[in-house]
């Protein structure tokens, strides 16, 4: 198996929490999310291999749930895949701003600890998430826009592409 | 000025060279253009020495001598080739010498550089006044830019004669090898099964030739066949019409032996050895013809699966340009086995040489030795892959379906190309740069040590 591949399936694994919270067609979906996400992050801070990403989730899945069922605010269900798209969108350009990218913290899983601090695997991290923080942000807009067929199968193929590269991408990296 | 053009080009007036001198005649209306169709006409020169004195004779009253031809087969057309041969055999090297002359030629750049390395010895064994060379594409004379290139060649070379300007010349003279070689013949020492086929233009008079095809042919047990070129019984030259383009017919097909024969050599032969006597700088016009012809398969590797060697008589040490020539038709298609000259001091090392040239041949054969090509190959297969895919393969049909079917039109692919893509878009970051700029060594050989690596644990060869 490819290392691009492994990072892939770490990567997917990592999104259990938002899979749940976008497949269960009820307010499950949102707590059962929170609870993975939250389990996720209490296993990772206890084996020491926390990442970005579960601290984002926890905080998200936390937020929303405070504003469904604290605040009332029925929207964060009903639109929740548009605001979790925005979220993971901006969460990705934030971490490539801060030149953290948060897909650098889930390829480590994988690769042997030579590449720590690699420039290397640095850039092409910032690229990967690059490339997810666009996919994200599209498809945010695709689902405020429309919310029809053409648009759905849209966001899965920009999803796969999304794969693609990031499975790809890495294999281009200049051995030594 | 008064010009004098010596037209290399079988098509005569519709030659593509003339274009562009015609082209050069009607902007430069103060200058007269005397064209002289050497190879339509050198039947005529070859049986009427008049004629070709009546040619020497307006060599000689011109301001300039410009060597016009479209470049065949790596140099002149063999018409042209025998034009030159007898200016020297009939002793006309005095209306050339001391003549302010030039080169201009066109083709698709296929080894351009040795057709006018060629004409540019001949003119300084001719002792003429080589002032200016420019070779174009055959489509040039449509481009703006290089009909101005063309002129700039012409007023160049006008501002060299009217300033009395003499070049250093590019090429010494050269000296002729005397040793008389008489082969020891032997026992054959090296058995096979492979065919060997000798193709020479050999004559009773070419004495040293005769033994080195005898040497060669005494050290082998088996099938060995010559193919003298002057029992073909050949019709004439190629005459550049390019009915072969389309699907490999030859005009001339069926009317002499030629193709028959060149079809068995293809079809029968796993060695095939040239032997030939220089004559000029290059083998003879014979020869020349040869490989003419050989353009009823036009840019179609017909010696694929071949070793090719050349046995020469001659003075191939000074001549890099005919050892280039020789070594670039090997690399178009076959595997070289070597060259053996007759530039010897004495009988046994022509006789080792011999021996250990036919042990190579044999040895490069029955282990299907084929190296890889370096410059002279890679470099034409790439220049005719681009021609027969662009502008080319509409007409050579031929080529296009050959290229095609056996995965000649290797171009970098669309991963190769995206590969190269993100990796310039990498490099553009100032980090990634410098880390590999600085590790450059070690992700050059990473690949490698794969492999090494590889074949230390025994995984491969």
């Amino acid at each position: 198996m490819s290392v691009g591949l492994r990072v892939s399936i770490g990567v997917t694994l990592g999104f259990v929490p938002l899979i749940l919270y976008w497949s269960i067609s009820n307010t499950w979906g949102m707590i059962s999310g929170c609870m993975v996400a939250i389990y996720m992050l209490v296993k990772n801070i206890w084996a020491h291999k926390m990442t970005p990403m579960n601290l984002f989730l926890s905080f998200y899945f936390v937020v929303i749930n405070m504003l469904y069922f604290g605040g009332k605010q029925k929207w964060v269900f009903s639109s929740r895949h548009v605001l979790s798209y925005f979220a993971l969108g901006i969460f990705a350009w934030v971490s490539v701003y801060l030149d953290k990218p948060y897909t650098l913290y889930e390829a480590r899983k994988s690769y042997s600890k030579s590449f720590d601090g690699s420039p290397l695997f640095l850039e092409v991290n910032l690229l990967i998430t690059k490339i997810w923080g666009s996919v994200y942000i599209m498809a945010a807009l695709i689902r405020l826009l429309t919310n029809n067929a053409l648009g759905i199968i849209t966001i899965h193929l920009l999803i796969v592409v999304g794969i693609v590269l990031s499975i790809t991408i890495p294999n281009y990296m200049p051995e030594t | 000025m008064k010009w004098i053009i010596l037209n290399g080009s079988p098509k005569g007036e519709k030659s593509v060279t003339m274009q562009s001198i015609k082209y050069l005649e009607l902007i430069n209306t103060d200058h007269t253009f005397d064209y002289i169709h050497v190879v339509n006409h050198m039947r005529t020169y070859e049986q009427q020495a008049d004629k070709l004195n009546e040619v020497c004779q307006k060599i000689k009253e011109a301001d300039l001598v410009l060597w016009a031809f479209p470049v065949y087969h790596m140099l002149v057309h063999s018409e042209y080739k025998r034009f030159i041969e007898l200016i020297f055999e009939r002793h006309l090297e005095d209306s050339f010498k001391g003549q302010y002359t030039a080169v201009f030629s066109t083709s698709i750049h296929f080894y351009d550089h040795t057709a006018h390395q060629y004409i540019n010895g001949i003119c300084d064994d001719l002792d003429m006044k080589f002032v200016e060379q420019l070779s174009h594409d055959m489509n040039d004379l449509m481009k703006e830019d290089k009909r101005k290139q063309l002129q700039t060649f012409f007023e160049s070379i006008v501002y060299s004669i009217n300033r009395s300007l003499v070049y250093a010349k590019s090429n010494k003279g050269i000296v002729k090898t005397n040793h008389m070689y008489n082969a020891t013949i032997t026992n054959p020492t090296i058995k096979t099964n492979k065919t060997i086929t000798i193709i020479t233009d050999v004559k009773d008079k070419d004495h040293n030739l005769n033994q080195m095809i005898q040497k060669f042919k005494s050290s082998i047990s088996g099938d060995v066949t010559i193919e003298n070129l002057h029992t073909f019984n050949g019709q004439g030259p190629c005459l550049g019409c390019c009915k072969c383009a389309y699907e490999n017919k030859c005009i001339y097909d069926f009317k002499d032996d030629y193709r028959d024969r060149l079809d068995r050599i293809i079809k029968n032969t796993d060695i095939l050895i040239f032997a030939g006597a220089i004559k000029d700088r290059y083998l003879s016009a014979r020869f020349k013809w040869f490989f003419d012809r050989s353009f009823c398969y036009t840019h179609i590797p017909i010696y694929a699966d071949k070793q090719m060697g050349f046995l020469i008589s001659g003075p191939l040490a000074q001549l890099k340009n005919l050892k280039q020539i020789l070594e670039a038709y090997t690399q178009m298609d076959a595997n070289l086995i070597g060259f053996v000259s007759d530039e010897v001091n004495t009988d046994s090392e022509l006789d080792q040489h011999i021996e250990s040239f036919a042990n190579k041949a044999i040895y490069y054969s029955e282990n299907d030795y084929k190296k890889e090509a370096n410059f002279l190959g890679v470099g034409g297969r790439k220049l005719f892959r681009d021609e027969v895919a662009g502008q080319l393969g509409g007409i050579f049909k031929g080529d296009y379906q050959f290229y095609k079917n056996h995965g000649y039109f290797d171009f970098p692919t669309q991963k190769d190309r995206l590969r190269a893509k993100l990796m310039r878009y990498f490099m553009g970051k100032k980090r990634f740069r410098n880390e590999v700029q600085n590790k450059m060594k070690d992700h050059m050989i990473s690949s490698h040590k794969k492999i090494l690596k590889k074949v230390e644990g025994g995984l491969c060869r």
